[in-house]
Formats: C-alpha cells, structure tokens, sequence
C-alpha cells in the first residue's frame, strides 16, 4: 500500500450529492467521488506511509496528576513499527515493538521482551489513555472494518464521515467507530468511538501541517467521556515520512540497541 | 411413673411393630446428625477455601480501595500499627499486603494477573499458601540483592498458562502509583496450588518491598488481611480490629452522607462483607435444614401416628375396662402420649448414636465426592474441592436431631392419646363403638 494523494480541489457540493447514496459514482462527469476503501487505506496510513520517523510528546492527564513522556517512533510498511519512551528517567527506555509477528513491551529494568496478546490491545498504553492498538496500529481501518461513507454537517462545516463497523472476528472491543475527515484534502479532525452505540471516546486532530505532500494533524487529543477531566495529548514534535529506516530496527536486538540508546 | 412402667409393657406387647418404628425414627435421626455433620464440613471447607488464602477473614482498606481498588489508594502502614492489629482478642496472624495489576509473561506468552506483595513470614502465618507450594519453595524473607531478578511464586493454574516452573525468568509490567509504568525482571522460585481458583489462576505473590518498589508505594500497603481464630466470629474481631486501629467498619456509614466520607479512612470488614454471596450461601444452607427435617421427620411423623392409633384402637377393650373401674382419662392420655413418647426418644437416641458414628467416620476418613465427578475436582463458587470432605461433628449435630425427634414424637403422640382419653367406657366395652 502506497502514499495516496488526495484529490485535491475535490467540490464539496458535488461531493454531498454523491456520498451516502446509491448515485452514481459521478456526477455531472466531475472529479472523481471518494472510494470509502482509498479514504480508509489513506487514513490507515496517514503517519506511517511507507516508513517514518518521529518524536512526541505525550501529556497525560489524569484525576491524580499530569505527567510528560516524550517517545521516539519508527515504523515501516504496515506490520512494523517500534516505540521508545525517552524520558522521564524512570520510564525511559520503556518500549513497544510491534511485527509481523505481534506486539512486545521491552521492560528495560529486566531487559527482557513481554508479549502483549491480542486480548490487550485495547488496554491502555503505557498509563495513557491511548491503548496499544491506537499507537501501534496492529488494527487497520480498511482491513478490520466495513465502512460507509456520508456527509455531516458540524459547526457550519462540512465534512466526510466515515462509519466503521468492526467486521466479526476483528480483534475492536467498540461497537461502532465515526472519523470525521475534511473533504478536500482527508484530513481527520475528529473520531468517535461507541462501545453498544455510546459514546465512550473522542480523539480530536489539530495543529495541521504539511508533511511529505500531506496534510496532517500533529497533535492529537484522546478524551474519555466517562471522566472529564482526564486526556491524553500527543504532540508530534518531529514527524519525516518515507525517511529510509534501520531495517534491524524492528528485530529484538535492534529494539534493545535503539531502547538504551 | 405407671403409666411409664404400662407404656413400655405396651410397646413390647407388639415388638415387630414397635421394632420397625423405632427403625424409622432412628433412621431418621442419624440420617439428620450425619447431614448437619456434613453440612457443616461443606461449609467449613468452603468459607476456608474461600477465606483461607485469598482473602484471611477480616481485611483492613481505604474505604476508596474496598470501593474501587486503584493503585494509589493505599495507605501506610509502620510495625506498631501491625503488633497493635495482632493483639487484638480473636486474631491470629495479620499479613501486610501490596496489591498490583499488571502483565506477567515473557517473549512467547504473558498474561495479566493480580500481584500480592507479601511479607513472606506474615503471609505464612495469615494464610496457607506457603503450605500449598508444589514445586519449588516460599518466597525468601531478604529479597535478593540486584541485579539478581525479583523472586515470585506463581499460581498453579498461570505457571501451566505461562509454561514456566522454578527457575524461569519472567517479566512484569505494572502501573505504578504514580501513573508511569514500572517493571522489572522476576524468577519464579515456586508454585503454588491452594485450590482457591482466583489465586491459582491469576495470582503472582512477590515480597513486598520488590513490590513496592515496582510500583511505587514506599512503605504503603493496599491491604492487611487478617487471619481470626474463630471463622463465624469474624465479625466481631473486625468491630475490635477498627476499634483499636481507630478505623471504621461498614455500619459507620452514614446514611447519604456520601459528602461527609473520608475516603482515606480506614475500612475493616470480616469475610461475610467481603464475600457476601458465600455468606449467603451459608445462610440458605442452614435454613435449608429445616426443610430436609420436615421432609424426614414428616415420614417418621406419620409412621409414628400410624402405630399409635393402630396399637390404641388394638387395645381400645383393654382402655374401656381401664375406664370404667376409674382410671381418669388424663392419665389415658398421658399414657398414650409417654408410649410414643418412649418411642421417639429411644429411636432418637439409637439414631443419634448411629449417626455419629458414621459422621465421625467421615470427620476423620472424610467422604470422597471424587467418585461423582471424573475430573478429581471440581469447583462451586471459586473454590476448588479435590474430592474428600471432612464433615465435623458440632453439638448441634449432636443434639439437635434427637431434640427435634422428641418433640415431633410428643406431636405425633397427641391425636391418638386424645382419641383414647375421649373413650366411652360402656359402648366401648360392648364392642358398640
């Protein structure tokens, strides 16, 4: 799976005539309407193209206390991608590695990998509210549910809604998920995650820059609707996409190197 | 004293009659001293098994952790607060504990499960699960020295899912009080099958400073699991507990006042509290004999008024005569009354003595429920029953069957007695009534 470009220019009022209907592809023989599977497989790869790198900052904010971690990440192609926690001291080299194979947390005091099974991917990451499916992705948007495009209307602007059902065997504890993409240039700027049609989370996207010819939101904001006062903030402070990376990185060995480095 | 001397004449009169009877009421009987023994053993074994280990019989939180146990609730706890908690009347042993969620596992498998951070002697003392090892050993009193890895016993149940024995080296991540992650290297230097399916299955006991330290919490514990000497009586040891320990149990809940609450505040709660359904499991099993002595006794009720009513219309003559040269009805009714009377006292007691005899046998030999299931084991309620149960022979056992039979006998007595007394000497004589 490539780097899409977005259709650029795309009108938006022939794009509401056209998404969540049975009309014809085309209307009026303009641009072309948006695929639901190009849209997903554009989101599903938005900060990870074909391998990147980057450094964040993560706030988390809980009842009890606020606290700052700051990561590096690197990943490649769709299945891989590794973690590590920078700072504060006692967490740093703290990291995650996901493969082909499945997901690792390298515990840096032991010096040894754990496991994490597919049972806790929806299990927070790291005392964050993000869980270890929202960083490491091991579920795709276009692979593990069935979308449907549509319009909505909020704030006076309009946008793509994207509906993503979780297909059964899927490894998504929600019910129902909504991403709210820009239409001209499929940007995301809100999703919505139901568990039995509530609302248990929003993730917010803002602070957009253009990154290797797309449009993207580096900063993120996950708010859990059950306590109010909590969330979780990632801030991209460095993000280069289709930067050439390690290809020992994402073994356990390079893990270790890139952990205590 | 007569009518006694007549009453027992009369259950000889008819020994096949009286015999079979008296067999029933002493069948019944023993049935009940042996049901009540065994009952008792049920639940023994029971409210210990689900006690014992897991739990001990009163616990000491945060009224906030006993709520929603969350990392950072815990509270500090010295050496004076435990000596003081240990003299307290009706405690045995008081183990300190860390209680932690995290992932335990290694490169090919992990699991999430509960880790108790224990001061190995206290726990050996509160529970029995150093006694329940069955590979390996009881975590050391010194944790070793770093960089060597933290020592950890596993429950049977994880070390078969996690495929590791003593001597493995596992890995833990934990959320720590303060909200990062902590981890660390452990090695497993024993296994433990305590039968508790909780701790078994999910359960990783490590010392407590290793604990602590993992998590963040110097000198906090979650829990002080206290072990009284009287099962029943837990709930008075916890209302002393929070007396000397200045804390508060369940019933000082203010009503509604949710805003006066001090989440901080201690909470002691004996095991009823904590393991509410297997208290009322307790609760419904002893109400519940009453309705196997209805069910029993009924059927000895009735073979009972059978025979006296047949033995007195037998004699209804012999009554008439006795009647008309002056024996005063009350006296008719009050032997009539002893006769079954005797009968159900006799057969209470044979029953009794039998009774006991076979409940002692499965008090020491215990009774082997293996043979009702293939599998060796089985489980109600998260506890896990290897087969044999030790039925315990209480006074109640003892007496109160016999007691009941007494009196259901006097009951059973009392229609057939009236009916003789009511008897009219003159027709009855003539053989016209």
């Amino acid at each position: 799976m490539g780097t899409m470009t977005p259709p650029k220019g795309l009108v938006p009022a022939a794009l509401l005539l056209t998404l969540g209907c049975l009309c014809p592809p085309q209307v009026g023989g303009q641009i072309p309407v948006p695929d639901v599977n190009e849209v997903m497989d554009y989101i599903d790869d938005l900060y990870r193209a074909q391998s990147s790198y980057s450094r964040m900052r993560m706030t988390v904010v809980r009842e009890r206390g606020t606290r700052e971690l700051e990561m590096e990440s690197w990943s490649r192609g769709d299945d891989e991608a590794l973690i590590v926690i920078r700072s504060p001291a006692r967490e740093a080299g703290a990291a995650t590695l996901r493969t082909d194979e499945g997901l690792w947390n390298y515990a840096p005091r032991a010096d040894r990998l754990i496991r994490i099974p597919t049972g806790l991917l929806s299990e927070s990451w790291m005392g964050s509210h993000f869980t270890n499916d929202d960083l490491m992705r091991e579920t795709s948007y276009l692979d593990d549910y069935d979308a449907e495009l549509s319009s909505e209307d909020r704030d006076g602007v309009t946008y793509l809604k994207a509906t993503l059902i979780p297909k059964p065997d899927a490894p998504v504890v929600y019910s129902e998920l909504v991403f709210l993409i820009t239409p001209d240039e499929w940007v995301p700027v809100r999703s919505e995650y139901y568990d039995d049609g509530e609302l248990i989370r929003v993730w917010a996207f803002d602070e957009i820059q253009t990154i290797a010819g797309k449009r993207i939101p580096m900063r993120m904001t996950i708010l859990p609707v059950d306590e109010p006062e909590e969330r979780t903030v990632v801030e991209y402070l460095e993000l280069e996409l289709d930067v050439p990376v390690d290809d020992q990185l994402f073994t356990r060995q390079g893990l270790r190197r890139a952990a205590r480095g | 004293m007569i009518s006694a001397k007549i009453g027992f004449r009369n259950l000889a009169r008819n020994r096949w009659r009286s015999g079979l009877t008296l067999g029933g009421i002493a069948l019944s009987v023993a049935f009940m001293v042996w049901i009540l023994g065994f009952m008792e053993g049920w639940m023994g074994t029971m409210v210990q098994g689900a006690t014992a280990v897991e739990t001990g019989q009163v616990q000491v939180h945060t009224r906030e952790f006993a709520e929603n146990p969350r990392v950072y609730r815990s509270f500090p706890v010295d050496s004076e607060t435990l000596q003081t908690v240990s003299g307290v009347d009706g405690v045995v042993a008081v183990s300190p504990r860390v209680k932690l969620n995290g992932l335990i596992g290694h490169e090919e498998k992990s699991q999430v499960g509960r880790i108790f951070g224990v001061d190995p002697a206290m726990e050996a003392e509160t529970t029995p699960v150093a006694g329940a090892i069955q590979d390996g050993r009881w975590l050391a009193q010194t944790p070793p020295e770093y960089p060597e890895p933290r020592e950890v016993v596993l429950g049977s149940g994880m070390a078969t899912q996690l495929r590791v024995g003593p001597g493995d080296e596992l890995v833990v991540f934990v959320e720590a009080a303060d909200g990062s992650m902590g981890n660390d290297l452990l090695q497993v230097v024993g296994v433990v099958r305590t039968h508790n399916t909780a701790v078994d299955r999910m359960t990783a006991y490590m010392h407590i400073e290793d604990a602590r330290y993992l998590a963040a919490l110097e000198g906090e514990v979650h829990e002080l699991a206290i072990k009284t000497q009287d099962l029943l009586g837990a709930e008075v040891t916890a209302g002393l507990v929070a007396s000397a320990l200045g804390a508060e149990t369940t019933s000082d809940t203010p009503e509604g006042g949710e805003e006066a609450e001090n989440g901080d505040a201690l909470l002691v709660r004996p095991w009823q509290e904590i393991l509410p359904s297997i208290y009322q499991m307790l609760t419904i099993s002893r109400s519940s004999n009453w309705i196997t002595y209805l069910l029993i006794y009924l059927v000895s009720a009735i073979g009972l008024v059978n025979t006296q009513r047949m033995s007195a219309l037998e004699r209804r003559r012999e009554f008439g005569v006795l009647m008309a040269i002056g024996m005063r009805p009350r006296k008719m009714f009050r032997m009539i009354l002893t006769e079954s009377f005797v009968l159900g006292t006799l057969g209470g007691l044979i029953g009794t003595a039998v009774g006991l005899a076979v409940t002692w046998y499965h008090a020491t030999a215990g009774l082997d429920l293996a043979m009702f299931t293939d599998q060796g084991e089985f489980t109600v309620m998260g506890v896990a029953f290897t087969g044999k149960i030790y039925a315990i022979l209480t006074p109640v056992a003892a007496l109160q069957p016999v007691l009941v039979m007494m009196f259901v006998a006097f009951l059973a007595g009392l229609w057939p007695a009236v009916k003789s007394a009511r008897l009219d000497p003159a027709p009855t004589i003539a053989g016209r009534q």
